[in-house]
């Protein structure tokens, strides 16, 4: 009897429901690399719906696809780094996003994986190019912004890039 | 489309401060551009050291001192941004029969940059060489000599484009005969000369004029800020060169006010935030003063305590922002990080420069192998025409006399 319950406590699944509304089950010990979620499960709110109103559906998707491919025994290594190549291939647009939902669920290597993408992503972009693609505006005077390139003329000199991708 | 851009305008700023520690040393000069926010992360204190772990980056200072008539130089920095590897300078180059014969030797740092060379100046015997190098990947290149008849007063070294790899170097020198062609005005000069990577040559500037009482300070650091070279003259004045070696404004004085403090000779010309500063001991501590190209004068900045750091010694000068927080200080025989918010520092364990130091030079490097010489990629291109030239000429002997020649087979 008692190890007919251990083994249902084993095999727990929960429901995690995305900004949209979109629901998705996910086995427990896959959901729990998230530190957000363990964190929620420890305190017992994991009996209902979880619900996580900062991610969207198609960005919870992907980062439920990371964290199956991330906690599955039959994956080797080799397997997870095509992987991580694989994922980070995504657009830019996407991959902040992602950036950002593991932020908030506290998922260290999706963080650190995602935030290296962006990082090498805007390598040698222009700074024009950097705002666009963090849809920022610049706050300088174009005489403080002068000044600023003034400091470091190698940084806006060469072969720069000024695609948004 | 549209949403998805709405939210990453309001991405958390540790987000990009996690993404900003992971890019390069010149993107991180781009990204200072792109709005407050990041320009105020990238000047965080905390900044830097994960910067350097993250991105295998080293960002710090080379100590320089004298000891019997031979430089000594130590790379110094705060912890996790010295990099793990050695830094070299171009020593190794001396051929193995002056090592045979134990000739006197010495290398010496001229000059520096925050993207990763060094213009140095090797000597063997009596015979001197100019390098640039980069010291975390063990690479050099021999610079043709200067006007070496002059002597060297003071060097500084600019990075105008990383790849391909373009820098300039300005030296003012002057002669070592009082019989010039300026003597009858009254006046003293120096010679000017700035070495462009992409000639690969040096060239003649504008003589600099002086009255003859008033010289270029050599043991103060040239401070590179704000597209300007800024050079402390005797006479408490400042030059400004621009980097073809031409003064860009009239020289001006340091600030006044500073000018009374009893202990005031304890100054230092130092970059701040990109912009050109001036430290002094004053009756409060220190202060800094901030100069702005916009208006042409100086501001006060901020005062710093020292009160803490007066117990270790007495007379430091402050000579360089390791970033908005963190000052580098130093004494005769001490080099120590200051942390102007909480007032605590550390000293900095000295291996090597044990004896007087003499200079500091600012330096940030990655570890990624630089093509210094960009004269290869010139040969090239000059190759290409060569080729045609050979190629039309072959056709040419060829051909042409092939004629007459088939003409008389038949």
């Amino acid at each position: 009897m008692a190890e007919a319950s251990s083994s249902i406590t084993e095999k727990f699944f929960l429901t995690l429901k995305s900004s949209d509304g979109d629901e998705f089950v996910l086995e427990e010990s896959i959901a729990i690399q998230s530190i957000t979620i363990k964190n929620m499960v420890e305190d017992g709110c994991s009996s209902s719906v979880i619900p996580l109103s900062k991610v969207d559906t198609e960005t919870l998707i992907k980062v439920i696809e990371y964290m199956k491919m991330h906690s599955s025994t039959s994956s080797n290594e080799e397997e997870i780094e095509n992987f991580d190549k694989k994922f980070v291939s995504n657009s830019i647009n996407t991959i902040l996003n992602i950036l950002e939902a593991a932020n908030f669920l506290d998922i260290n290597n999706l963080l650190e994986l995602c935030a290296e993408a962006v990082a090498n992503r805007i390598k040698n972009k222009t700074p024009e190019a950097v705002r666009k693609i963090f849809n920022i505006t610049s706050d300088f005077t174009p005489e403080e912004e002068a000044e600023i390139r003034n400091e470091t003329p190698w940084a806006f000199e060469g072969n720069l890039d000024h695609s948004l991708d | 489309m549209a949403s998805t851009s709405s939210s990453s305008s309001t991405l958390p700023s540790d987000i990009i401060f996690e993404i900003l520690t992971r890019t390069s040393l010149k993107t991180l000069d781009t990204c200072k551009s792109v709005n407050k926010q990041w320009h105020n992360l990238i000047s965080e204190s905390s900044f830097m050291p994960q910067f350097c772990e993250k991105s295998h980056n080293i960002s710090g200072y080379f100590v320089q001192s004298l000891s019997r008539s031979k430089h000594v130089t130590e790379f110094v920095s705060l912890n996790g941004c010295s990099g793990k590897t050695p830094l070299y300078l171009p020593m190794e180059t001396i051929k193995p029969k002056d090592k045979i014969f134990n000739y006197d030797c010495d290398i010496k740092i001229e000059a520096s940059s925050k993207q990763g060379i060094l213009c140095c100046l090797r000597r063997i015997k009596h015979k001197y060489r100019y390098y640039v190098c980069k010291p975390s990947t063990k690479q050099w290149v021999k610079l043709p000599n200067p006007k070496m008849r002059y002597s060297t007063v003071k060097l500084a070294l600019i990075v105008l484009k990383s790849n391909p790899l373009n820098f300039k170097i300005i030296r003012l020198s002057s002669t070592r005969t009082v019989y010039h062609h300026y003597i009858n005005l009254g006046l003293d000069y120096y010679r000017s000369e700035v070495f462009d990577s992409e000639a690969w040559e040096w060239r003649k500037r504008k003589d600099i004029l002086f009255p003859q009482e008033i010289y270029v300070d050599m043991f103060t650091p040239t401070v590179n800020a704000s597209g300007l070279v800024y050079f402390k003259l005797g006479d408490d004045l400042v030059m400004a060169l621009n980097y073809n070696g031409e003064e860009a404004f009239p020289r001006f004085s340091l600030p006044k006010p500073a000018m009374e403090y009893k202990n005031y000779g304890y100054n230092q010309l130092v970059e701040y935030n990109g912009k050109l500063g001036f430290t002094c001991l004053s009756p409060k501590g220190m202060e800094l003063w901030i100069f702005e190209n916009g208006n042409q004068s100086w501001e006060l900045k901020k005062e710093v305590e020292i009160e803490t750091l007066k117990k270790v010694t007495k007379y430091p000068r402050l000579v360089g922002f390791y970033n908005a927080d963190i000052a580098l200080m130093i004494d005769y025989y001490e080099v120590i990080f200051y942390k102007l918010q909480d007032k605590s520092f550390n000293k900095v364990k000295l291996n090597k420069c044990r004896n007087n130091i003499q200079e500091i030079f600012p330096f940030r490097s990655d570890l990624e192998p630089l093509d210094l010489r960009m004269q290869d990629a010139k040969k090239t291109n000059f190759l290409v025409p060569f080729v045609c030239y050979c190629f039309l000429t072959s056709l040419f002997l060829l051909k042409l006399p092939s004629f007459p020649i088939v003409n008389m087979i038949v």
